[in-house]
């Protein structure tokens, strides 16, 4: 673990090579693992006790009777969520043929909520709200045949929370 | 590698929906598993235990280690022919193993019409055979055979991948340096009686084993010579006179032990080295995927999905993530080993299939070998893509998947239609293994597009002849081709005519694909090397 994140705020992590002690930000704990699978850890002389099991990219960590939840940070993964639809319109990947409609207009969605579907080359695709908004505009009816980049649905944004 | 972030929802209606539809698939699946492993007449049955033989099964538990994995190819090949009645084409195959090794099982399943070699048993067999020389694994053949099914020789002996070619397959294996060992432990006739002979080593029992280029019977015919299968061509006789097998055994179980010792005393080749590491389960539960294929096949799915619940730690590294889109490409481990993975999100493009070709060429330089998840209905078509050269990128990704040297694998997860299976390492693409998801289809077309083009030819044939069809008319054109279209699209046609290595069940695909992975890496690479690209 480089990166991790504990309650809300991001921190970092390095063992120094060869030794049994962890640079976490600007300290330096030792860290050895004790008999009963746990560890000690040594910190401005006090030494701690503590348990940690790892599930996936989560750390939980059991320190005087209380749990801690670490979460790894993967530094290839990028902040933003994908980003290629970020616009509320849900253009055509391929040409194809409107199979259903799931939404009216007017309607209100959520991001990820399914919008329609569509069949080109044998496959069924939905399409889905890029982000929370109202349905502004359904163009194309169930059967009609589109081309590729056709808007299929435009999605007005829900107005900021104030 | 990052891991990937799973976005099913596990209490959505449509999971549970995809979930019932496939526990139910695969049920059927189990049965009929089942059913082709032990479900025999009590007749047949009896007629082996009053001679003395094991079942096939029984034999295998004695030959290989106790306690390791058969991965068993082709269970359910001839399903669909000869009236269902010749389970797995009378045949039993797979890799298991033996002293600790990796062995290539071939063995004949006497309780299925005496052993006898269908047109697909023959299939069956040669396929088992390529398994042994494309991998160079040494193989065991457990002889117990009536010989062809003479009503059906044309169709069995004559052409090129036809009987013939079992004991050319043989002589390839010996020239490769790949030990074979056969255990007669019932009749070898005719071109069965090369089997042992072409072997390097061979044990027959006493009593049951027998080896003869003709039987009693034919040499009878030919010559009026009246002679016991004992003494033409039994354990004693060719263990101590013509010297056809090598060692006599009392029984099955002595002859198997033997077979088993056999092996050991041959040398074990090196692995090829890739990058390997110590394996890790996937993090996201491989019992999830009943839940995300779709229960129709048409309606698309992210295969990253698929990828989370077979790979090492769910951990996949995306090549090109967001270019190409509708081809996910990445580097992964199976069983701690490396593989490259290109999996479809969707129809082929141009900018899809030129990723293929690139990162393929990667995988190869870095001998990293291919696992292709197959969902493709084809290559894009239109005068857009045309005009862009959809068919000729279509070739670069072809080109350069057969330039490949690393071992390629193929999983038909769920559709693979027309050019789409090319591209992908379909069957003539020669990939190390290939397999089937119990509701995947397999057609150069889907039955719908067949039946409305031939609908399309008959109405234009008749309009020019100034006839007009009705709906009625239409629908008699179209319908048949529809039913056949199906029937012949699906995994159970598939694997009856063994254009796949087996249906998995996909909790399985990721431990099938391991063994596979592991078994491949004893054959060397080759050097990479490409034809010409039409860039």
């Amino acid at each position: 673990m480089n990166s991790f994140r504990f309650e809300g705020a991001g921190h970092r992590a390095q063992h120094e090579p060869g030794s049994d002690r962890v640079r976490v930000d600007d300290c330096i704990v030792t860290l050895r693992p004790d008999e009963e699978g746990g560890f000690v850890a040594m910190l401005d002389g006090r030494t701690e006790r503590l348990q940690a099991v790892a599930d996936g990219d989560r750390v939980w960590v059991h320190w005087r009777g209380r749990a801690f939840v670490l979460e790894r940070i993967d530094p290839t993964r990028s902040a933003g969520a994908g980003g290629a639809e970020a616009a509320g319109s849900a253009h055509a990947p391929m040409p194809g043929v409107l199979v259903s409609l799931l939404v009216e207009r007017g309607q209100a969605v959520r991001e990820g909520d399914a919008l329609l579907v569509i069949e080109s080359m044998k496959l069924q695709t939905t399409l889905c709200a890029a982000l929370a908004g109202t349905v502004a505009e359904l163009p194309f009816a169930v059967g009609q045949n589109f081309q590729r980049g056709a808007v299929l649905a435009r999605v007005h944004p829900a107005q900021a929370a104030t | 590698m990052s891991r990937l972030v799973s976005h099913v929802d596990i209490h959505s209606d449509v999971y549970r929906h995809n979930h019932a539809e496939m526990t139910r698939r695969v049920k059927t699946l189990r049965e009929l598993t089942h059913k082709v492993r032990y479900e025999r007449p009590q007749r047949d049955i009896e007629r082996l235990t009053r001679q003395n033989k094991l079942t096939v099964r029984e034999r295998l538990d004695l030959l290989l280690d106790p306690g390791t994995p058969f991965l068993e190819l082709s269970t359910l090949a001839a399903n669909r022919a000869y009236g269902g009645e010749v389970h797995g084409a009378g045949q039993v195959s797979g890799i298991g193993i033996v002293q600790g090794r990796e062995v290539v099982i071939h063995a004949d399943d006497p309780s299925i019409k005496g052993g006898a070699w269908y047109p697909l048993s023959i299939k069956k067999i040669v396929r088992t055979l390529d398994i042994a020389l494309e991998n160079r694994l040494p193989v065991i053949h457990l002889c117990d055979s009536a010989g062809g099914f003479l009503p059906l020789q044309s169709e069995l002996f004559p052409d090129r991948y036809e009987a013939g070619r079992i004991f050319r397959n043989q002589c390839m294996l010996s020239k490769l340096g790949v030990p074979q060992i056969a255990v007669v432990l019932g009749h070898c006739t005719a071109g069965g009686a090369y089997v042992p002979a072409l072997a390097d080593y061979s044990v027959i029992v006493r009593g049951n084993g027998g080896v003869f280029l003709g039987g009693p019977p034919l040499v009878k015919a030919a010559t009026g010579e009246i002679v016991s299968a004992e003494a033409l061509g039994g354990a004693d006789m060719h263990t101590s006179m013509s010297g056809t097998c090598d060692y006599p055994a009392d029984n099955e179980p002595q002859a198997l032990a033997i077979a088993r010792d056999l092996l050991a005393q041959t040398t074990r080749v090196d692995k090829q080295r890739i990058d390997r590491v110590a394996p890790e389960d996937p993090l996201y539960d491989p019992a999830e995927l009943y839940g995300i294929v779709p229960a129709d096949w048409k309606t698309g799915f992210d295969m990253r999905e698929v990828i989370a619940r077979i790979v090492d730690g769910s951990r996949f590294h995306e090549y090109q993530p967001q270019y190409g889109t509708t081809l996910v490409c990445g580097f992964a481990r199976i069983w701690g080993c490396k593989v490259g993975i290109l999996a479809n999100n969707g129809v082929l493009f141009n900018d899809s299939s030129l990723k293929a070709a690139h990162f393929m060429q990667l995988c190869d330089r870095d001998r990293t070998p291919l696992v292709f998840l197959q969902n493709i209905t084809g290559y894009m078509v239109g005068r857009e893509y045309e005009e862009r050269g959809i068919t000729k990128d279509g070739a670069k990704m072809i080109m350069t998947q057969v330039g490949v040297t690393v071992p390629k694998f193929t999983v038909i997860v769920g559709g693979s239609f027309g050019a789409g299976n090319y591209g992908m390492c379909g069957r003539a693409y020669d990939g190390r293994f290939l397999w089937m998801w119990p509701q995947s289809q397999i057609a150069v077309m889907g039955a719908e597009q067949a039946a409305n083009t031939l609908a399309e030819v008959k109405i234009r044939q008749l309009e020019r002849q100034g006839r007009e069809l009705s709906e009625a008319e239409i629908a008699a054109i179209r319908e048949p081709v529809l039913q056949r279209y199906r029937a012949e699209s699906d995994a159970y046609h598939s694997t009856s005519e063994l254009w796949d290595d087996g249906i998995l069940d996909p909790v399985d695909t990721r431990n099938a694909l391991g063994m596979a992975i592991v078994a491949s890496l004893n054959a060397p690479f080759g050097e990479p090397g490409y034809g010409v690209l039409r860039l």
